[in-house]
């Protein structure tokens, strides 16, 4: 019994200490590219630059494990009434140990609405009093809803319930005297930028290296155990790989069948599905002469083999869609598809036989009930695996509908022009969604006409707009829920076809690693054991 | 000789000149601009705020002569679009010079092997070196260099790792670069070497000299050597000048800072000051290397006069 119970003490002990700490806490990750600039508020701050602040910097909020956590905020109170936030900073330091006010974070919102910055974000804080107004010139920018009464308490009020205000605004400080101090330049180099987050910007080798160090001037630095962060700017897929193997990368994300094979028989390596917020569907025309039917839209729907599809094209790397979201998506860590059953799974459940509904839509709009009559054109924008779509489309509407498909193929631009104008019968592409949940179904709204599927509903509309505006988690994925069950099964305006997924490929000594793809945590809590 | 060198650079600035307008409306004339290339949700009011901010609500003819004036009274070319508060001109100098530490040292390593192996090989012709050589100037011809760059890496840094995968900043991240860019070079060098050591050989002055007892190593220094290399220097011209464009494959693999990402990235992002940057660049120096070939022409070939110098 003694012996048991010391073992399982000892097994206890393992679990919590783990490996001990490296004598080096040094890793390497990547970008793809050179960050355009460092300053947040610029017009074409890039996402390598977003990468970079995450580590030199302190947003307010950061996203992290999937949740929205305070940061560079110490606490937030909110006015339901008078739509106000009121955030309490901590007490944080720029590296050069002057300390970060809420100034500092009232002159970036500042220089976020200000015309001359021409920031591109902008309509993420369209939300913010008189935001909207001042940056198309109308308003002065003292007339701004931020307000900063003492150099800790940030107070922002906004002028309509924006569930996901925390999560979609940028709160990054930029200090007044450094930024006019280097006027264009701020955020181009080491010596024009200034930190304040975990680590500081020590090294900038451009389109080579960038080297971020361990900031002793953060208020959290004692639980920050890395001691320096190397990012190489790298966009050339074998390159990546040799420096992988060799470890001079610690860090990689990779969609390719045969890499992923070897980082996965490798104990070296520890390897995670990061799922991507894309979509790639099927987009049909609902004004046209066939396609207004909804049968005949289900009956193609159901009749793409969506695991066929996936495996002849990516190796099912990425995951069959039956829904709008991926598991990417969702409120607080909590995905849509956790709680809701993807849509069009359920309708193939009602409809098993979609050759059946489509004579019966051809019988609906008084055709010929016979669809080997039937010809439609199949939109697509050119790439390396536009012949391939095609024939897999061919194939599989072919095979269970009976009907011809031929195909349109032309570059993006033109593409998507005949699409917006409604010239197209059925077409495909693929979108991206962002953090906000509500990205995504605002594209289907019938007012914001971003998506030319053509099949709008007013109670699709209801449910959406009554989502966006809700502030309760649970009822806002309720609400999402039932819109993506009108959208995709029961009008079936577009057809899912599959989502997105990358392997991240970490060093498996390295932990603590973030693996969410709308993280913002940055290297903070990353450590390397030995 | 001064007179022809002072006429020659007069007609490379009016050259650069008409280069620089041409680029300058022809870029404006492509669909897209800078705005279009960022992937984003842009309100209305960005890109009319955005355009105001540079200038590119004017019409085109009026951004044409503020460029103008930007580059005669102040000395400037701009600030990139894309990179806010890079100055182009500094870009140019500072990333030219890492883009020549690899790319001219390839060239002049690739010009002076490809120089003996193309002698030797037409020396020994239909003999084992000449196949040899052979073997090696074709792969070098045909095989593309981030193919070669992604075996090198492969062998050199995780096979055998004697070098760093990437990177910048020791002599030892120089090493392979150099290697993979100076294979195509020498390729192409030894077979123009060989095909032009052959021509001469076979000429009558070369038959003569070893009539009038001169050593087989002295004939291929004084005569061959000399009278073959013109049309190998004709292309080092342009070879130097593709140093600063072509680089781009071999700096993006071996994350090197040259000025290939920034020539190529411009283009694609429609960074209008740094693409006539790098245009008036890359013309400046296609000019300048033709320039010294021709002198160098005149230098090793003394029956070639420069036309303009022959003052009679």
């Amino acid at each position: 019994m003694k012996k048991v119970l010391a073992a399982v003490l000892c097994l206890a002990m393992l679990l919590i200490a783990g490996g001990a700490l490296a004598a080096t806490q040094e890793i390497t990750v990547f970008r793809a590219n050179e960050p355009t600039t460092l300053d947040r508020v610029a017009a074409t701050i890039d996402e390598a630059g977003k990468f970079i602040l995450w580590d030199a910097s302190e947003p307010l909020f950061r996203i992290i494990d999937g949740a929205t956590t305070p940061s560079g905020a110490e606490s937030y109170t909110y006015d339901e009434d008078t739509l106000t936030y009121t955030f309490t900073l901590r007490d944080n330091y720029w590296e050069d140990g002057v300390k970060v006010t809420a100034q500092d974070y009232l002159y970036s919102f500042q220089r976020m609405v200000d015309p001359s910055n021409a920031y591109g974000y902008i309509s993420d804080i369209y939300c913010i009093v008189n935001a909207e107004e001042i940056y198309a010139g109308t308003k002065d920018v003292a007339e701004l809803g931020v307000t900063a009464p003492d150099e800790k308490t940030l107070v922002v009020q906004l002028n309509a319930v924006t569930p996901a205000f925390l999560e979609v605004v940028p709160f990054y400080p930029q200090r007044q005297d450094f930024v006019e101090s280097k006027g264009d330049a701020y955020g181009n180099d080491v010596a024009n930028f200034l930190s304040c987050g975990p680590f500081k910007l020590t090294g900038w080798e451009h389109n080579s290296l960038l080297t971020l160090e361990k900031n002793d001037q953060y208020w959290d630095a004692e639980n920050v155990k890395l001691e320096k962060v190397n990012v190489l700017i790298s966009n050339d897929n074998n390159a990546r790989y040799s420096a992988m193997l060799n470890g001079t990368l610690d860090y990689w994300e990779t969609n390719d069948p045969d890499y992923i094979a070897h980082f996965e028989a490798d104990d070296a390596f520890t390897t995670v599905d990061q799922y991507l917020p894309t979509l790639t569907f099927v987009l049909f025309n609902g004004q046209d002469e066939l396609l207004q039917n909804t049968k005949i839209r289900q009956a193609l729907s159901l009749a793409i083999n969506r695991e066929f599809f996936v495996e002849a094209m990516y190796k099912s790397v990425y995951p069959a869609a039956y829904g709008l979201t991926s598991s990417a998506i969702g409120i607080n860590g909590v995905a849509l598809r956790d709680v809701t059953p993807e849509p069009v799974r359920v309708l193939a459940e009602e409809n098993p036989d979609p050759r059946a509904l489509f004579i019966e839509g051809l019988e609906e709009l008084g055709l010929d009930p016979d669809p080997s009559k039937i010809t439609v054109t199949f939109s697509i924008s050119s790439s390396a695996t536009t012949d391939d779509t095609i024939a897999l489309y061919q194939a599989m509407w072919g095979e269970t509908l009976g009907i011809n498909v031929v195909a349109d193929v032309s570059e993006w631009a033109s593409f998507w022009t005949d699409c917006k104008a409604g010239d197209f019968q059925i077409g495909t592409l693929a979108w991206s969604g962002e953090v906000d949940i509500s990205f995504l179904f605002n594209l289907f709204l019938t007012d914001s006409a971003q998506m030319p599927c053509f099949t709008y509903s007013d109670e699709f509309d209801a449910l959406v707009k009554k989502a966006n505006q809700s502030t309760d988690a649970d009822e806002r994925l309720a609400l999402y829920g039932e819109a993506e069950k009108i959208m995709m099964a029961d009008l079936a305006a577009i057809a899912p076809v599959c989502y997105r997924v990358n392997k991240a490929v970490l060093r498996s000594n390295i932990k603590g690693w973030d693996y969410n793809v709308f993280s913002t945590a940055g290297h903070r809590y990353v450590y390397v054991e030995d | 000789m001064v007179k022809y060198i002072l006429k020659r650079v007069f007609y490379m600035f009016l050259v650069l000149f008409i280069v620089t307008t041409i680029t300058f409306f022809l870029m404006h004339m492509i669909p897209g601009d800078p705005l279009t290339a960022l992937v984003q949700k842009l309100p209305e009011q960005t890109k009319i705020n955005y355009y105001a901010k540079y200038g590119l609500d004017k019409p085109v003819y009026e951004q044409y002569f503020v460029f103008l004036k930007g580059i005669f009274t102040e000395g400037t070319l701009g600030e990139s679009i894309r990179f806010p508060g890079r100055q182009v001109l500094d870009t140019i100098q500072k990333y030219a010079g890492y883009s020549s530490e690899i790319g001219l040292v390839a060239v002049l390593i690739g010009f002076i092997i490809g120089i003996v192996l193309g002698t030797v090989s037409a020396i020994k012709q239909n003999k084992l070196p000449d196949k040899l050589i052979s073997i090696i100037a074709i792969l070098g011809i045909s095989l593309p260099v981030f193919l070669l760059a992604s075996l090198f890496q492969y062998l050199f840094t995780v096979k055998w790792p004697l070098f760093p995968t990437l990177g910048w900043g020791t002599p030892a991240h120089k090493i392979l670069p150099i290697l993979c860019m100076s294979f195509s070079p020498l390729a192409t060098y030894t077979r123009y070497m060989r095909s032009s050591v052959l021509d001469v050989i076979n000429q009558d002055y070369i038959t003569m000299a070893e009539a009038k007892g001169m050593s087989f190593a002295q004939v291929v220094r004084r005569h061959v050597l000399r009278n073959s290399i013109l049309p190998s220097l004709t292309i080092l011209g342009p070879n130097i000048a593709d140093v600063f464009t072509g680089s781009f494959v071999i700096e993006s693999i071996f994350a090197i800072p040259g000025l290939g990402s920034y020539y190529i990235t411009a283009v694609n992002d429609r960074d209008f000051p740094m693409i006539i940057g790098c245009a008036m660049f890359y013309t400046g120096i296609y000019i300048l290397s033709l320039l010294v070939v021709d002198i160098l022409y005149v230098i090793i070939d003394p029956r070639i006069r420069l036309t303009g110098s022959n003052s009679k």
